[in-house]
């Protein structure tokens, strides 16, 4: 009997690890820009729904379970992995010594930017970019992107509101004033 | 939704759909690969459990007897075999194939362990795992891609593989990079640590990696 049970969830597991996989990888991709680190990302929120996946399979959406775990996950590792990334390139080149001007540096990097989704998407902040894959890509609504944020309604509607007005600025479509990225801003919630 | 809105969502599309199938499956396979070491791990536990009690019995009962019978003196607790081998008797981390004994004391960690710095950005290939040490130190490994070696020459040899061994710029962060091949091409292990000695981390590089085959090849009689 148990011997059943368990192979029951264990094929239930991989028939939703099939079907969600890809989607996931790909909303994870446009979260973090690099498809090794989104395999990563993936991989690790499959496994902890297998962890629960007797309590996950009986709700209504595992998808969207796994999609949170996923999206959370992102979000905590963001600064981990932004310092890791510094930490590597720095060693790369201990003799260069002089970094660049800020200023000059952001105009290069929104030259490089305009056209590239990708590239601008990684120039918002963690939440913001979230925020924004998850409203126009994976086309949940405000309160769904609400609840996989943990967050008010009004904050979903503020941060995407700045993700997509930097995004447009780097994308060359927009509005330079409202180009402020701040972790800071995030934590602004519209009543 | 409004046309820069519609844009924004067919930019966003057509970035996703980059991904092909095949990543999916590879992700596919390493979970179920993973559940299924778990679950073969979590079946020998007992087994596990029962011969390493018996082998600490014989251990002990033979660490009383042996003085006794040879009219020596007990020596400390296996002092000098754990300075020669500083890794291998705490916990492992697992990076894709390479499996990292650390020293004993040492315990995973999901903790922040990397000092801030300001520069560009390389991508990463492959998740981390983190490890305290006892002493307050902390240590990061991850496997990176061969771009993240320094253009200078290697600085250590570990097991036959080229190691660059580098020195933060606030002076106690440690990093070891080791490039070692695989089918899939070069990969470079990576170890970041605080306040851990250089020697430890290339004796956890050593344990960790096979060595190298132009090492090997050429002892064709007794070796070792």
């Amino acid at each position: 009997m148990g011997a059943m049970h368990r192979k029951e969830s264990t094929e239930g597991f991989d028939s939703f690890v099939t079907e969600a996989g890809l989607p996931l990888l790909r909303t994870a991709y446009l979260l973090v820009d690099d498809l090794g680190e989104a395999e990563d990302l993936v991989q690790e929120a499959l496994l902890r729904v297998a962890r629960y996946w007797d309590r996950v399979r009986s709700v209504e959406y595992p998808l969207a379970y796994a999609r949170r775990v996923l999206v959370n996950l992102t979000i905590d590792q963001s600064t981990r992995r932004r310092r890791r990334r510094q930490l590597l390139s720095l060693d790369r080149w201990p003799e260069s010594g002089n970094l660049p001007d800020p200023a000059a540096d952001r105009e290069f990097s929104m030259v490089e930017v305009r056209g590239d989704i990708g590239a601008a998407l990684a120039a918002l902040t963690a939440r913001q970019r979230a925020a924004i894959v998850l409203r126009y890509w994976d086309g949940l609504s405000e309160a769904e992107t609400a609840q996989h944020l943990s967050c008010s309604i009004g904050t979903v509607k503020s941060t995407t509101s700045r993700g997509l007005a930097r995004l447009r600025e780097l994308l060359g479509q927009g509005d330079p004033r409202t180009g402020e990225d701040n972790e800071e801003d995030e934590a602004v919630s519209v009543p | 939704m409004s046309r820069q809105h519609n844009d924004i969502a067919q930019a966003l599309a057509d970035r996703a759909n980059q991904v092909p199938e095949a990543a999916a499956e590879r992700v596919r396979q390493r979970v179920r690969q993973q559940l299924d070491r778990e679950a073969r791990r979590s079946r020998r536990m007992p087994i596990v459990g029962i011969a390493a009690a018996v082998v600490v019995g014989i251990g002990v009962g033979a660490g009383f007897l042996l003085p006794a019978v040879t009219g020596g003196s007990v020596a400390g607790p296996a002092g000098t075999a754990q300075r020669d081998t500083p890794a291998g008797t705490g916990p492992t981390i697992q990076l894709d194939s390479l499996q990292l004994s650390l020293p004993a004391g040492y315990r995973l960690s999901g903790n922040e362990c990397l000092p801030a710095t300001t520069a560009p950005v390389v991508p990463i290939r492959s998740s981390t795992t983190s490890a305290l040490a006892p002493t307050g130190g902390c240590l990061t490994a991850e496997l990176v891609p061969d771009n993240a070696i320094p253009p200078s020459t290697p600085t250590v040899s570990v097991s036959g593989h080229p190691g660059w061994l580098t020195t933060g710029t606030n002076g106690n962060t440690t990093n070891l990079l080791v490039e070692f091949p695989t089918a899939g091409g070069k990969h470079v292990l990576a170890l970041i640590a605080e306040d851990i000695p250089a020697d430890v981390l290339v004796t956890i590089a050593r344990n960790a990696l096979p060595p190298s085959p132009a090492t090997t090849s050429p002892c064709a009689g007794p070796c070792g």
